[in-house]
């Protein structure tokens, strides 16, 4: 630790610093805990195993399975191409892809809908086809993907451009092509990223509610998914919704913890977990020393 | 023969123009300042930079210019600054990454890659990760993987800069022996002139993208006639027109006497070159045996080793070394901006064609 960083434990910081912060911790805990005692822990059990709730803990997890496969397959391409080619549309590729990040999730199942709906831009000919989307498990996968994919495609992107691609030249000058050095080096360089890429999507998928609600609306066992089911039941069996939304807080905490995992967000989009000291004790000498004088000066 | 690698093309966005050979089985130290060009060159034989006019040849094939071949059919090989080991591989995969990229199956590669280990010394290595290698280790296991895929052309840049004394130097070594020994071909660019003595068969300084100086190493070190050549080597360097066989003109009125290298019609430019030893340093210009004397500005007093270099610029703008004792220094009481004569014996000063 060098002499400059700040070894007190309240990191110099003002005291008074410390209320809002901690007001922060409650705001997010309290709600969560309030919900806690609120658990009718002894019917548990039974509301968990009710058939409305399998039905929708089934669909939830087949639905973001399926749409986090999606967003992979579509989002590691989409993310590497965004930082490492020049596009001439960058910019505007990197506006579209991260809009679902900040638009309503309702806007986003309208948006949906008004494309892939039987009278939609591709729904009228999709149609024709007999392939009807809107309001089919399909429209769940995609309603998901969609939300989801911004995460992971942030999540890879931020870990590609910060490890650069310098691993993939000196393995391209040893004879590998492209294809193999995306699946030898580039894939396995990136995996901690591409990890926590996927918890967080998949976490975003098991909450999506309103482009799925608009889009794909509520029918159980084929689009009514377990925020779906949650907010219905919220009427008629409140303590069946508070046991599934338990359920989805335990899921939820278990997938942030995935991605929080020390190291498994190097160079990664989320800020660092600990003291940044651990990481760096991690890289060894070598790296260090290289990372301090890159080859070639300001040539490249 | 074919020269192994050539390359006679342009990359005006880096300001880059060059024309350069490397005959099979030598060894090219490539010199010059930061932004040179070094990297672009070595960029140019990898097939990371396409030229925008001109040809890449390695092995008599065209790689770049009228067909363009990526870097990963060049069979070439790269060590740079840093080892850059895949970390997600232990030491034996990481060599044979190349033969296996060349299609030979696991078992194979694995044995190609212990020989190439065994060649470094690092086979007891084989089933470590990389960060728990030293640098120098690393970099022993770099250079094992660059050899594995038996590349025809193994480009070097900086591959030495970033280890500590100790291990640049046995790096060195097996470096002389795995490569110019075997008769390998190979261009390194380099700041240090150990790597260049022990390494280079033939030299190429860069100087804003261009070539200014090229030729076999022992020759360009001995008469240097660039001043970045002259610096690298240790020297002093002064260029002028010949007066006669052991007499140069510098500038408007000064004359350099010295020992005559190489033949020269007065009138032709030459090089006259003396070691900053052999430079004494007075306050005012002495008398005697027939002496060169040059009156120069003092622009930087530095500790070179057990001795004092004071560096001088003279009214034509030429910097000249001189390293003196502490003792000399203190005695001359010598400041920055201070005007004092450096003085050579004509015996040390060697005169060549410029």
């Amino acid at each position: 630790m060098s002499t400059v960083d700040v070894e007190d434990r309240t990191g110099g910081l003002p005291r008074w610093a410390f209320l809002p912060a901690a007001l922060g911790v409650l705001l997010i805990g309290l709600p969560a805990l309030g919900m806690l005692v609120e658990v009718p822990w002894s019917d548990l059990p039974g509301l968990l195993t009710s058939e409305a709730s399998l039905a929708a803990m089934g669909l939830s997890l087949r639905t973001s399975i399926a749409a986090t496969a999606l967003a992979v397959v579509l989002g590691v391409p989409l993310a590497l191409v965004l930082a490492w080619t020049r596009l001439p549309a960058a910019r505007v590729v990197r506006v579209v892809v991260l809009l679902p990040l900040v638009l309503p999730p309702v806007v986003s199942g309208l948006a949906l809908l008004t494309t892939f709906g039987r009278r939609g831009l591709l729904g009228q000919y999709l149609s024709v086809l007999g392939i009807d989307i809107a309001f089919s498990t399909t429209a769940v996968v995609l309603a998901q993907a969609f939300v989801a994919m911004p995460f992971l495609v942030l999540s890879v992107k931020g870990a590609a451009r910060a490890a650069g691609r310098r691993h993939e030249v000196i393995a391209a000058t040893l004879g590998a092509g492209p294809t193999t050095v995306l699946r030898r080096v580039t894939i396995p360089l990136l995996a901690p990223a591409l990890g926590s890429g996927i918890a967080l999507a998949f976490a975003r998928c098991l909450g999506e509610f309103g482009a799925t609600l608009t889009f794909a609306g509520s029918l159980q066992g084929v689009t009514r998914t377990l925020p779906l089911e949650i907010y219905l039941q919220r009427e008629t069996d409140p303590d069946a919704a508070i046991a599934l939304s338990l359920l989805l807080i335990l899921l939820a905490a278990v997938l942030v913890l995935l991605t929080q995992r020390p190291g498994a967000n190097r160079h990664g989009w989320l800020p660092q977990p600990g003291p940044d000291d651990r990481r760096r004790s991690r890289v060894s000498e070598a790296d260090r020393a290289a990372r301090a004088g890159t080859p070639g000066g300001g040539e490249r | 023969m074919s020269p192994a690698l050539t390359i006679h093309a342009a990359v005006p966005e880096r300001h880059v123009q060059v024309d350069i050979e490397v005959p099979a089985g030598r060894v090219l130290a490539v010199l010059g300042a930061n932004g040179a060009g070094k990297s672009t060159v070595l960029a140019l034989a990898a097939g990371l930079v396409r030229p925008e006019r001109g040809t890449v040849t390695i092995g008599g094939h065209e790689v770049a210019g009228g067909r363009w071949v990526p870097p990963h059919r060049r069979k070439i090989a790269l060590l740079a600054q840093e080892p850059l080991l895949l970390p997600h591989l232990d030491v034996l995969a990481n060599v044979a990454f190349g033969p296996r990229a060349a299609g030979l199956g696991r078992r194979q590669a694995e044995e190609t890659a212990r020989a190439r280990l065994r060649e470094v010394g690092a086979d007891h290595l084989a089933r470590r990760r990389p960060r728990k290698l030293s640098g120098g280790q690393q970099q022993r296991v770099a250079l094992a993987r660059a050899l594995a895929p038996d590349p025809q052309l193994l480009l070097l840049d900086e591959p030495l800069a970033a280890l500590d004394v100790q291990a640049a130097a046995d790096l060195r070594q097996l470096l002389r022996t795995s490569v110019r020994a075997t008769g390998r071909t190979a261009v390194i660019v380099t700041h240090d002139l150990l790597d260049v003595l022990a390494l280079a068969d033939d030299v190429v300084v860069l100087d804003g993208g261009r070539v200014a100086e090229q030729g076999p190493s022992t020759q360009l070190l001995s008469q240097p006639r660039t001043d970045f050549t002259a610096r690298f080597a240790g020297v002093n360097l002064l260029i002028g027109t010949r007066l006669a066989a052991d007499a140069l003109r510098i500038g408007a009125d000064a004359v350099m006497h010295g020992l005559s290298e190489g033949p020269g019609s007065s009138g032709s430019a030459a090089a006259a070159t003396f070691s900053p030893r052999a430079v004494a340093v007075h306050r005012t210009e002495p008398g005697g045996s027939p002496r060169n004397t040059i009156t120069v500005r003092v622009v930087g007093i530095e500790q070179q080793g057990e001795l004092v270099r004071v560096r001088g610029k003279n009214d034509d703008g030429a910097q000249l070394a001189a390293d003196i004792t502490p003792a000399s220094v203190a005695g001359l009481d010598l400041a920055l901006g201070d005007t004092v004569a450096f003085v050579i014996k004509a015996a040390e000063v060697r005169i060549y064609p410029a």
